[in-house]
């Protein structure tokens, strides 16, 4: 008996071959995806604006919200489903649909010249054609209807946002959350923390508590689902770059850090992206550069943002 | 959201035994509320005596919590209110909308930046006088005393063309459907705003489709630098004011955002890096005196290329 319980019922092998088919990578778009992100990693987008950080996150989304295959198409997505927390409440729905619609249009295109490859001798009717543009709509209604949104216009909202998930997310299916600007309200908040309490016993609530249970409640979501969460931050030039931080080599990430900590030792990936000098536009396109900055790699490389989404400068 | 006992007169299950427990927690409100750990206040409620009852009123508590965020939609939700109620409004310049792909959309901020004189105000006036004549309600926020309502009445006979008579008719319509506010701080801008938010929820038949702010940065500008962390969180608090007002009204937000000099004599946005994350579409403005041509270019907007350009004329 017992020593039926230590014998281990698979290999490595096999146990990573049913993991990574139960829980799929999560990679961003390239050339950014050197990287692979599991359940329970918590990335952290860092940029100023703009910088294209939205848009990396919404090509995860489509990336997530498309089903693998359906009737016979391979859209090559994951299915998952994803909740959108926009803090910065600037979302376009119109930019999603249009870059899931894309996507869609390019897998059956692929899929009918496969189709014509395969069965010329067949005489195609218009039927099956007509079939299959029906589909499309069904797909695309089926994705949007995996993306989940909603938009909180202070930190409070953003609160109860992640308390109610706690609360009533069920915990079927990989969830992807991601929060545009973690760091939105951070003005405001820190200017809470001034104000008198009234009571000796009463927490003090700040920039410093909110973020405490914001990512208590994060730990909570993780602990009881599969979720990865994927949050942008807006950053801003250091104010003066004074003559001991430029002595000190502190280049790599020019950017102010303003998160409190508990935050900051939260995340466990981190990429930075920022827009190139104008000197370096390709025609009319701006591009910009991403480098991974937890785990440290020290490639940096250049991407442009294009109706179809993200890619390679070149 | 507010003091817990408010909450007590609209749900029975909150009463007083349960306001007691959480006082000795230092729950008072329902933000005090939010900043704790459920799972905390559950275990120490086992401690007490009535523990089911304080568990369940703690659970009625977190599905009343869910009422305060906005509520969960999915995408194609989404998609069909964008499609029947965010609607393009033409600004009356031809090159204008198209580069804007039809005009300024509702629900959206859209900042036009540029130096002195680069046709900022020109074209809230050019965009005002078409909404105000053809489409309803405009609200214009004045801080620098420039709007004039000649000038208005120039640019609506214009648009409308000489067919004598009727242009006084139109010109009177057009008048009446702009309501004006001269604003000189940012307080008086929160005041403004927060009544034009309580009346448009109040009043059925009041409608606005467009609120213009020129130029916002003359009144958030000064409050800011040196340390001032207060200056910035009214900044915040001002964006997302009109990002509420122009989701949830429908209202499309047009805001200026004037150029002081920077650092080696370039000119740069009085509201710089920490602003930029506020508006969804920020243009860019510039005048070109010897031609008397303006430039219009795209810096930033949802789902276009940012780089884009045109050119336009003012009459």
């Amino acid at each position: 008996m017992a020593k039926a319980w230590i014998n281990g019922d698979e290999n490595a092998k096999q146990m990573l071959s049913r993991v990574l088919k139960e829980r799929p990578l999560l990679h961003l778009p390239p050339p950014l995806h050197r990287v692979p992100l599991g359940v329970s990693n918590i990335l952290e987008i860092v940029g100023p604006s703009p910088s294209a950080k939205t848009e990396i996150l919404l090509q995860v989304a489509v990336n997530c919200i498309l089903p693998k295959n359906r009737n016979g198409v391979q859209y090559g997505g994951l299915e998952h489903s994803v909740l959108f927390l926009d803090l910065d409440c600037r979302l376009d729905i119109y930019r999603l649909s249009q870059c899931l619609k894309l996507k869609i249009t390019e897998a059956n295109r692929l899929q009918k010249t496969k189709d014509l490859q395969k069965c010329v001798v067949e005489v195609s009717d218009h039927n099956s054609s007509n079939q299959r543009e029906y589909d499309d709509t069904d797909v695309f209604s089926e994705c949007m209807g995996r993306f989940l949104y909603t938009r909180c216009y202070d930190s409070f909202e953003f609160l109860s946002a992640l308390k109610a998930l706690n609360y009533k997310l069920t915990s079927n299916g990989v969830h992807v959350l991601m929060i545009d600007n973690i760091g939105a309200f951070h003005s405001i908040d820190r200017g809470f923390s001034s104000l008198p309490q009234g009571n000796p016993s009463r927490k003090n609530i700040g920039l410093q508590s909110v973020f405490a249970t914001v990512v208590l409640e994060i730990k909570k979501l993780l602990e009881l689902r599969s979720m990865i969460v994927l949050a942008t931050k807006n950053v801003t030039n250091q104010v003066k770059s004074s003559y001991s931080t430029r002595a000190s080599g502190c280049l790599k990430n020019p950017y102010r850090e303003y998160m409190p900590l508990t935050w900051q030792s939260f995340v466990t990936h981190r990429i930075l992206v920022r827009p190139l000098d104008d000197k370096r536009r390709f025609g009319d396109q701006v591009s910009y550069s991403g480098e991974w900055l937890l785990p440290a790699l020290s490639i940096s490389v250049e991407f442009v943002v294009c109706d179809t989404g993200i890619s390679d400068s070149l | 959201m507010g003091a817990l006992k408010y909450l007590a007169e609209e749900y029975a299950a909150i009463d007083a035994n349960f306001l007691q427990f959480c006082a000795s927690h230092g729950i008072f409100s329902v933000e005090d509320f939010l900043i704790h750990d459920v799972y905390m206040l559950v275990a120490s409620a086992d401690q007490v005596s009535n523990s089911d009852q304080l568990k369940q009123v703690i659970n009625q508590l977190l599905s009343v919590i869910e009422t305060y965020h906005q509520p969960w939609m999915n995408g194609l939700v989404l998609l069909e209110d964008r499609e029947q109620n965010k609607h393009c409004l033409s600004t009356g310049c031809n090159s204008f909308d198209v580069l804007l792909q039809g005009g300024l959309r509702e629900g959206h901020v859209t900042e036009l930046v540029g130096p002195s004189s680069s046709g900022k105000t020109q074209v809230c006036f050019q965009v005002a006088s078409n909404v105000a004549m053809k489409l309803g309600g405009v609200v214009f926020i004045d801080s620098g005393n420039s709007f004039s309502p000649t000038r208005i009445k120039q640019i609506v006979t214009r648009i409308f063309g000489s067919v004598g008579n009727q242009v006084n008719g139109i010109i009177q319509q057009a008048m009446r459907n702009i309501e004006c506010h001269a604003v000189f701080d940012i307080y008086a801008l929160l005041n403004v705003l927060h009544q034009l938010k309580s009346t448009l929820e109040s009043q059925d038949g009041y409608k606005v489709r467009l609120v213009i702010i020129d130029s916002v940065s003359s009144l958030i500008a000064p409050l800011l630098g040196g340390g001032n962390a207060q200056g910035h969180a009214l900044m915040v608090s001002v964006g997302y004011l009109l990002k509420k007002l122009a989701d949830r009204h429908n209202i499309a937000v047009v805001v200026t955002n004037h150029m002081v000099s920077g650092e080696v004599g370039n000119l740069k946005p009085a509201l710089g890096e920490s602003w930029k994350n506020i508006p969804h579409v920020r243009l860019q403005f510039s005048h070109d005196h010897a031609t008397n041509v303006y430039g219009v270019c795209i810096l930033k907007h949802p789902f276009m290329a940012s780089g884009r350009s045109a050119n336009f004329i003012i009459p």
